[in-house]
């Protein structure tokens, strides 16, 4: 199982700042860690994708 | 920033505030900003913004800005609290010892609209509110209105306003269920 963390469409273009977010800063264009980070504190805008591993 | 238009909404205009919560501005560890909203907040485990409960009608918010070649705002918050005990006592230094470092506010005006201060999109918690002011008047008889009573003034001075919540942060601030609040 692989996890990935997506922006969800209407979030794409709201501005973060903090949690190692240093400038105002369009999700859309934020790292996976970063994604991931915020969705570890329950950001509304971000949501986990598990994949299965190919077999 | 060029001008464009500005289109007045017609509807009541209901001044005063009613609730206001406080917490130091460091616990805030981001804001997400959706068409100048706040749209998600988030704070450090364990802390949240307290719910100070002041008299009636006694909140007020002033912004004054004002500049030419350079601009700064100045944001002050005043309110008053009417008992003196050993709790507002208690109170009042925990916000004159969190002012050391910088404190954020959220207001709830008296129009259903909830406001964040203190922290903003570009400065986050650096231009927070950094001076207190406060001061007691015990009145000299019983019929002595507004008396008996800490008024207590916090002041930021920074170059931005108080940033609105959005409809869904708004709707719990003032319903109570907004998990980064305690409230009373």
């Amino acid at each position: 199982m692989t996890m990935s963390y997506k922006v969800k469409p209407e979030w794409a273009n709201s501005l973060v700042v903090g949690f190692g977010v240093q400038a105002p800063t369009p999700m859309s264009a934020l790292t996976q860690e970063q994604l991931a980070a915020l969705y570890a504190i329950g950001h509304p805008g971000v949501e986990k994708i598990e994949k299965k591993k190919p077999e | 920033m060029a001008i464009t238009k500005y289109t007045k909404t017609c509807g009541k205009n209901i001044p005063g505030s009613s609730r206001i919560f406080f917490t130091e501005a460091a616990n805030i560890t981001s804001i997400t900003v959706t068409d100048d909203q706040v749209s998600a907040l988030t704070m450090e485990s364990n802390t949240n913004f307290a719910e100070f409960a002041a008299d009636l009608d006694s909140i007020k918010m002033t912004v004054e800005g004002k500049g030419s070649t350079s601009y700064s705002k100045t944001l002050k918050l005043e309110a008053k609290f009417s008992k003196k005990t050993k709790d507002l006592i208690a109170a009042e230094s925990a916000l004159a010892d969190a002012v050391a470092c910088g404190v954020a506010v959220i207001r709830v005006d008296n129009n259903g609209y909830a406001w964040l201060s203190g922290y903003t999109l570009n400065d986050k918690n650096k231009r927070a509110y950094t001076k207190i002011t406060s001061t007691f008047d015990s009145g000299t008889k019983p019929s002595d209105e507004d008396t008996a009573a800490y008024t207590i003034t916090l002041e930021a001075e920074g170059f931005e306003d108080e940033m609105p919540f959005d409809a869904t942060l708004t709707a719990a601030i003032v319903g109570g269920t907004a998990p980064f609040i305690d409230y009373n």
